[in-house]
């Protein structure tokens, strides 16, 4: 039998949950801010899933009735203004992203070992130049970085797409940060057994870098995932554009066509959304105890 | 000696090994065009299909101060955006991550929501979820939950404004303080339980210990807290930053855009120094203290 007391709810001699003052008005408090948060989101998957009929009423409701995969099919069958189906841009981004996140990874983790492992002549210099890049506001070097691209000769290729997303300061500094927690003397006692330096970095750094490898994976997955200038800037090709740009071209009309496009546009945005999520809650626990062990995002 | 010495230098020559790979990729992708586009601001284009570069002193530097009438003002509002919105963030951030770190239901699912911003926040998706349809949506929903048609006839047009203004303000706030409550939160468990034990034991309140404890001890990351704000401010998709892109791919003067790019990036670092001077003198340096 459930007994409800003054301190707390009872049951079979033991408190289930307590009950005091504070912590009841924590947890209105969080309740109500994790409203505020997650409304935009449950109200995009909601109006994903809205028929068109729903789309129209007004006032509008905030839940839909009756859920239908509609906005989907449409999503799937027909574009309107682009002669490209709607899988190419997932395709597309999926794509660009893995391998860029894969290249990233690979060559901050290398670096970050030989920057802080090494300790090689000169690395400070390199080290403040990173520092100083995660500084610079990216949209800046646009023009710059085109260039470089163009004498490439890897305009409108993915190419273009993913060496722009392979040297993020940011992802170096977080591995380099994840880095210097690594003991030295493990690296010592792999010498002493004659380990190759590359061999350390495969068989002993790696492994213990992995929790360092997820959060960089999430985060560096966000960015290229979420890229917008960079396919715009870089393709020209209707088949190279990945998601975001597809999203902005469905939602591209204001006004009376706005509610017409407004179930595919949310059916678009949510399935942009969700391999963020997906791949989050695969690295969710690691992601969330390294950033809470290096105090760096 | 000398040992230690060709010791070293083979650990340096291996370092660079490791390191080339992001060396000769950021030379391309990260030096290359900082740099470019710095001398590029010094520039004046003369032939654009040729970019055949000459140079002009700081013309473009003072167009930005002299002659654009819209460049300031962005720079302005932008400066005080962060003013505004750094420090709320930071103490709205402290003040969850202080409520997550009790003992509390459901908390997993309170860090998770928190932290959903940072997974969609960045790029489009976030523009399209606070973008006009979405937005207007969910926050006349959330308005007409708190306070109702006819109460906002009655107190009218003014008081309406500023609460809808409220409301827009904390949405924002909510959405950029992930990473800032998740940095918090790794910062209070941080925070020694034998120090709260021992002031329990003296006779402190929740209030005294707030003040005397947690807030000392969690300054670190405070301004950890400041600085990313700041930064992440720098490069997040602002009035400016757009007026900059479009400067350069709308109106092809790519010169202008790259100066008052630095213009930017100068006083987001000055911004930071400013931060750091005066959060310094309060940050306790613990060392031994876990």
């Amino acid at each position: 039998m459930a007994m409800v007391s003054g301190r707390g709810v009872r049951f079979k001699g033991k408190y289930l949950f307590s009950l005091s003052a504070p912590k009841i008005i924590c947890f209105i408090f969080l309740f109500a801010m994790v409203c505020f948060t997650a409304l935009p989101l449950v109200y995009v998957t909601v109006t994903a899933f809205k028929p068109i009929d729903e789309l129209y009423l007004f006032p509008p409701t905030f839940f839909t009735r009756r859920p239908s995969f509609n906005n989907f099919k449409s999503l799937l069958s027909s574009l309107s203004g682009s002669e490209v189906p709607f899988l190419r841009y997932v395709f597309n981004s999926l794509f660009v992203t893995v391998i860029s996140v894969t290249i990233s990874v690979f060559i901050s983790t290398l670096g970050a070992y030989g920057l802080v492992k090494q300790r090689p002549r000169g690395g400070n210099v390199i080290f403040a130049f990173i520092l100083a890049a995660l500084m610079f506001p990216g949209s800046v070097t646009q023009i710059p970085s085109y260039l470089v691209v163009k004498e490439l000769g890897l305009l409108n290729s993915y190419g273009a797409l993913i060496i722009t997303k392979v040297a993020v300061a940011f992802n170096f500094f977080l591995m380099k940060q994840f880095m210097e927690q690594i003991p030295d003397a493990y690296l010592e006692a792999a010498r002493i057994d004659a380990a190759g330096e590359f061999y350390i970095y495969a068989k002993i750094i790696m492994p213990m870098m992995k929790p360092a490898c997820a959060t960089l994976i999430v985060f560096s997955f966000i960015s290229s995932w979420n890229d917008y200038l960079g396919p715009l800037i870089y393709t020209s090709k209707a088949t190279l554009k990945t998601l975001p740009l597809a999203v902005q071209m469905i939602s591209g009309g204001t006004g009376a066509a706005a509610i017409t496009t407004a179930g595919s546009v949310a059916a678009s945005t949510f399935v942009m959304t969700l391999p963020v999520i997906i791949v989050y809650l695969i690295m969710q626990s690691k992601v969330l105890s390294t950033m809470a062990y290096s105090g760096i995002k | 000696m000398r040992k230690i010495t060709s010791f070293e230098k083979r650990r340096s020559r291996a370092g660079y090994m490791f390191l080339s790979p992001w060396i000769f990729a950021s030379v391309f992708l990260l030096t290359y065009p900082i740099a470019y586009s710095l001398i590029l601001s010094f520039g004046e284009m003369k032939d654009i299909s040729g970019f055949n570069l000459s140079f002009a002193g700081i013309e473009n530097y003072k167009e930005a101060f002299v002659i654009d009438d819209r460049f300031l003002g962005l720079l302005l509002s932008s400066l005080s955006d962060m003013l505004i919105n750094t420090p709320m963030i930071i103490i709205f951030s402290l003040l969850v991550a202080i409520m997550l770190n009790r003992e509390i239901k459901g908390r997993g699912l309170f860090r998770l929501v928190f932290f959903l911003p940072v997974l969609l926040g960045t790029g489009y998706v976030m523009k399209e979820l606070l973008g006009q349809d979405v937005q207007s949506g969910s926050m006349e929903l959330a308005r007409g939950m708190l306070l109702p048609a006819n109460v906002r006839e009655y107190i009218g047009e003014t008081v309406t404004g500023y609460v809808n203004e409220f409301f827009n303000r904390i949405t924002l706030i909510m959405w950029k303080s992930g990473v800032q409550i998740v940095l918090a939160l790794s910062g209070l468990q941080g925070i020694s339980p034998n120090l709260y034990e021992a002031s329990k034991i003296d006779g402190a309140g929740e209030w005294e210990i707030f003040w005397k404890i947690t807030l000392p001890m969690i300054t670190p990351i405070l301004l950890l807290n400041a600085v990313y704000t700041i930064i992440s401010f720098a490069f997040e998709d602002s009035n400016l930053l757009n007026y900059i892109i479009q400067q350069a791919f709308s109106e092809n003067k790519f010169e202008y855009s790259a100066a008052i790019g630095w213009i930017y990036f100068v006083t987001v670092l000055f911004m930071l120094g400013i931060v750091f001077l005066i959060l310094n003198p309060f940050i306790k340096r613990t060392h031994d203290n876990t």
